[in-house]
């Protein structure tokens, strides 16, 4: 059996074939996946927010979108993948709770948003997305055979294959 | 970090604060429901926001919340969090036959009303509340949003979580409060306690 590696918030992971990875109940924040099929290594990270505020210290570049996800690029670079071949996917992002006072305060779709834009400035195609909605959902990367595995409370499981 | 300047006694307050305020509610809920529930001591940590889940229990767990928020001088996120069989059961037994989703909507009702009402009258803030939501999924992803809301101006939450039980059913209840020590400051103004928030 290959061992599943669980993903938390706010932190990402990446492996050669020798483990899935996995991140359950996925709210508002978004999970990127990246993978080189040719070399078989693949990455998953769990993102909390869009940008990192300007006059903010940081001491955590995993929790934002924009510092978060060049990191985990650069992790998938050194363990062996190529640059040319990560392809990506896009999860989550969705509005559980829907704000009353404030409907601007949507951070999914911002999530969504700022994900979206960091991968195309870093040339990283992204081959599937299931993002927004108000649903909660575990992905799981089986990094051997290139699938990802989508659950969610009330539909049947969705599986991607690069 | 935002929270420094708590020490224990501040914790103290606001672990009461939640108690009676919880209290309240419950009480009000085992009228309607003509149940006796039982309360446990409620238990306070400042946690950050990675770890938050690790006091939740498994983030793939389905159950079913009644969320809200409150906003004011104090702002905080309430949730009440109820396993499903645990739901269903309940509702089969009560005397006056309902089925979940109206026994979680007048749950929802009873709840986050006394829970504000008790919160406002105890500590004399001006607090305001949106109607509370209910839905069924992912407890990881319902706790995700609750605190992201925060999370833009802090990294770690004070996480108070009351857990209720009812003959063999568990109910329970985590609050997320006080992101912001400005917050902290009228609170502990209002109460007369001494608080430095510098």
């Amino acid at each position: 059996m290959t061992q599943i590696k669980h993903i938390g918030i706010s932190d990402y992971f990446v492996s050669n074939a020798s483990q899935h990875l996995r991140t359950s109940g996925l709210g508002s924040c978004v999970c990127v996946i990246l993978y080189d099929r040719q070399h078989q290594l693949g990455g998953l990270s769990h993102i909390m927010l869009p940008e990192r505020p300007a006059n903010k210290k940081v001491h955590d570049f995993k929790k934002y979108c924009n510092t978060n996800i060049p990191l985990f690029i650069q992790s998938m670079i050194d363990i062996g993948a190529s640059r040319k071949e990560l392809q990506g996917a896009l999860f989550g992002g969705a509005e559980m709770f829907r704000y009353q006072k404030n409907p601007l305060m949507n951070i999914g779709k911002r999530n969504i948003a700022s994900a979206l834009r960091i991968l195309h400035e870093q040339d990283i195609p992204v081959q599937f997305e299931n993002v927004g909605g108000r649903k909660g959902r575990t992905i799981q990367l089986n990094i051997d055979i290139g699938q990802i595995l989508l659950r969610t409370a009330f539909e049947e499981d969705i599986i991607y294959t690069f | 970090m935002p929270f420094d300047s708590l020490n224990p006694y501040h914790l103290d307050v606001l672990k009461e604060i939640t108690n009676i305020s919880t209290g309240t509610s419950i009480s009000k809920l085992s009228e309607y429901i003509d149940k006796r529930i039982f309360m446990s001591v409620p238990s306070i940590e400042i946690v950050r926001f990675e770890d938050v889940f690790r006091f939740i229990g498994d983030p793939e767990e389905e159950v079913y919340t009644v969320f809200s928020r409150f906003y004011g001088e104090i702002e905080g996120n309430s949730f009440f969090f109820f396993k499903k069989g645990d739901i269903e059961q309940l509702a089969s037994t009560l005397k006056h036959k309902m089925d979940s989703f109206f026994l979680l909507t007048q749950i929802s009702q009873i709840t986050s009303d006394s829970f504000v009402e008790s919160l406002t009258e105890f500590t004399n803030l001006k607090i305001e509340q949106e109607a509370p939501q209910i839905t069924f999924d992912m407890l990881g992803a319902i706790i995700e949003q609750g605190l992201l809301e925060y999370s833009e101006i802090a990294d770690e939450v004070i996480f108070i979580t009351n857990s209720f039980s009812l003959d063999e059913h568990s109910l329970e209840g985590h609050f997320l409060l006080f992101p912001s020590p400005a917050h902290l400051h009228i609170l502990f103004t209002k109460l007369g306690i001494p608080y430095d928030s510098n």
